[in-house]
């Protein structure tokens, strides 16, 4: 592995890959930060570029977009009290107020390092913990593989939103339209309703597209079409780094940050604006002046930044290990895998050993790298502030067409594009949440596969899946999830009223 | 509470309708397998069940609260500009139409101004210039360095966008 490792690192230092690195961190950090551009459009909009690039650049690419984009929007939120994603929300809560207190070098300049070094702890757990679970992954039957799936569902559906039925409803839409197409198990043609377009199936990247990228847009033009206005004119925009003597008595805020982030960027569905929202009331729990949270604590700050940069690391476990995304982001890399032919799970370690080790060393450096690319990012952010609001979403609704054309060199693509774009400003505006779609999409093919190969192998026996002691686990644990709601409110019910 | 309980009634008549769907999967049975339809028939029934659920949160009153709670999305609360919305709505499907018709190079600065104008930026010098800028740069990356063949418009169209990709060295 060591080798390997070594191998990896060697081609993520060569200069074709730096250049991914800088440059998808770079579109990361402005895309995060942009309000109404998230990290997410960014991964999607650029994926119809990596057509021409091996497997290696084009998940360098990403995976640098992907950790950039979750730390653009604390410069936002910590210049302008604007965060540029949901998942910047506490660093904002935390930064803004250093910032107004005259703090602003400082609370840039710990974001950064925190974020930096949540995900590098989590890059490299990524590095260390990902092979070996892989080689146990390799013994699994697809009844476990099954298992897996469903334990990704449930927990979609139970943290990705605040209604479950409203997850569930959207994840099972998904599941219908992954479910379009000629069947690959029995070669027949399934709910086209003799649509040509619709015999193929439904690409994801389409929906992924109209979902996120233009569903976003008609959604912000419906609300006004303005990117907030900053709440004062000030650009000062200067981080400065902190030195070890200042890091050093915020050590257990960064620890908890970056174990609680790649704890929960491994459960699929959770993702960045889980990680930060947990670690902020963790670290509350924990913290030596719980009561200077709000108005401006290094502790709250640190501890989400941390977080939410370390939940990208293991976000990215599962994808690589089992083949399963967990996320928006990573259901895009998925997507980059399978454009280059390529099918991540546990034989992309035997069959493509360098390109994922190569995957990993460019991430570890991407972190490294965006301590850099964040001291900039911070200095020039207030000019692209200025781009209005009207320019940026019809340049993004022009570049979504370009790429879903690009998929197939089809119109058919974009047709669907901007259906599912409309699609998504109707789920948007009626309260279904968009991730459980998509991930219903792509899980859902997935299910099918591996619950009727199991049924085969199986005679049909349901109980294969609880005499098996991993899938046995993973099946009490996704019911114990979709359960723990009900139990919660039953529980809230029964206490007294104080 | 008649608005909210407009979009799972709609669902649950679409699961119907793809129940319906689903019977006319061909199917050859095979002993002991569950077959092509067993999926999308599962699928279209958690769709129809758990709508059936939302309805029945509407009625009693707790979808109503949870939508209120927060879920991103905004049926209850913030107003919708349905006319910006409509507009860039026809704007994007028309913009798809004219694609194969006038190509590319040719409907992209016009679907970009007009779309600029929707999101309510007016200045004609930046709204002319960032439409022609930013379709030059997204059809020199597409046709020239990721070899994507874009549309090129039809008859006389064809023509024009092929005089362009000529003074643009694309050809």
């Amino acid at each position: 592995m060591d080798a390997d490792l070594l191998a990896g690192l060697a081609a993520a230092l060569a200069p074709v890959s730096l250049g991914m690195i800088v440059l998808g961190l770079t579109i990361g950090v402005v895309a995060g930060a942009l309000p109404g551009v998230t990290m997410l459009n960014a991964v999607v909009l650029v994926l119809p570029f990596t057509y021409l690039m091996g497997i290696a650049p084009s998940l360098l690419l990403l995976s640098s977009i992907y950790a950039g984009g979750v730390f653009g929007g604390s410069i936002t939120g910590i210049l302008f009290n604007i965060p540029g994603d949901p998942m910047s929300v506490p660093t904002t809560w935390e930064g803004y107020p250093l910032n107004r207190q005259g703090h602003v070098r400082l609370a840039l300049g710990m974001a950064i390092m925190s974020s930096a070094l949540g995900g590098f702890a989590s890059a490299l757990l990524l590095a260390l913990a990902a092979p070996p679970f892989a080689r146990v992954a390799l013994s699994f039957s697809t009844a476990e593989y099954f298992a897996v799936v469903l334990f990704g569902m449930a927990s979609v559906v139970v943290l990705g939103s605040r209604s479950i039925v409203s997850a569930a409803i959207a994840l099972f839409a998904g599941i219908v339209l992954g479910s379009i197409g000629t069947d690959s198990q029995y070669g027949v043609t399934r709910l086209d309703f003799g649509i040509p377009i619709l015999r193929d199936g439904i690409d994801f990247v389409v929906v992924l597209i109209g979902l996120f990228a233009v569903g976003e847009i008609l959604d912000q033009l419906a609300g006004g079409g303005e990117a907030p206005a900053p709440v004062d004119g000030r650009v000062e925009g200067r981080a400065a780094l902190p030195s070890l003597r200042q890091l050093w008595p915020y050590r257990w805020s960064l620890l908890r940050g970056s174990a609680v982030g790649t704890t929960i960027g491994l459960i699929p569905g959770a993702g960045a604006t889980v990680s930060s929202f947990v670690s902020y009331g963790v670290e509350r729990q924990f913290a030596r002046e719980p009561e200077r949270f709000g108005k401006g604590s290094l502790e709250g700050l640190t501890a989400a930044e941390s977080s939410v940069n370390a939940s990208t690391g293991g976000a990215m476990i599962p994808l690589l290990t089992l083949g399963i995304p967990g996320s928006g982001a990573t259901a895009v890399m998925m997507g980059a895998f399978l454009l280059h032919g390529v099918q991540p799970g546990p034989l992309l370690f035997r069959n493509n050993a360098l390109d994922v080790y190569t995957i990993f060393s460019g991430f570890l450096l991407a972190n490294v790298l965006m301590i850099g690319i964040g001291l900039l990012a911070a200095r020039v952010f207030a000019s692209l502030m200025r781009i209005p609001a009207g320019v940026l979403g019809a340049l993004i609704c022009a570049l979504c067409v370009v790429g879903a054309f690009a998929l197939r060199n089809n119109m058919a693509d974009v047709w669907l594009t901007m259906l599912f774009g409309v699609v998504g400003f109707v789920m948007r505006r009626y309260d279904l949440p968009v991730p459980p779609l998509v991930l219903g999409l792509i899980l859902g093919p997935l299910g099918e596969q591996y619950f009727l190969t199991t049924m085969v192998s199986n005679a049909n026996d349901l109980t294969v899946f609880v005499r098996r002691p991993v899938s046995a686990a993973l099946v009490v644990l996704s019911i114990a999830l979709l359960a723990w709601p009900a139990l919660q409110r039953h529980l809230a019910g029964r206490r007294p009223a104080s | 509470m008649v608005g909210s309980l407009v979009g799972p009634v709609l669902l649950v008549a679409a699961a119907a309708l793809l129940w319906v769907a689903a019977g006319d999967i061909p199917i050859v049975p095979v002993p002991g397998q569950l077959g092509p339809d067993f999926w999308p028939r599962l699928g279209v029934a958690g769709l129809a069940v758990l709508s059936g659920v939302k309805i029945v949160q509407v009625v009693r009153g707790r979808g109503r609260r949870e939508a209120a709670g927060g879920n991103g999305g905004r049926a209850d609360g913030e107003a919708v500009d349905r006319r910006r919305v409509t507009l860039a709505v026809v704007l994007l499907f028309a913009y798809t139409a004219l694609l194969p018709v006038a190509g590319f190079v040719l409907a992209t600065p016009i679907f970009l101004a007009l779309f600029m104008r929707v999101g309510r930026y007016r200045r004609p010098a930046t709204v002319g210039l960032s439409a022609v800028a930013a379709t030059l740069v997204l059809l020199y990356l597409f046709v020239k360095v990721v070899y994507v063949p874009l549309p090129r418009g039809q008859g006389p169209l064809l023509d024009a966008t092929v005089w362009i990709y000529h003074r643009l060295g694309l050809f």
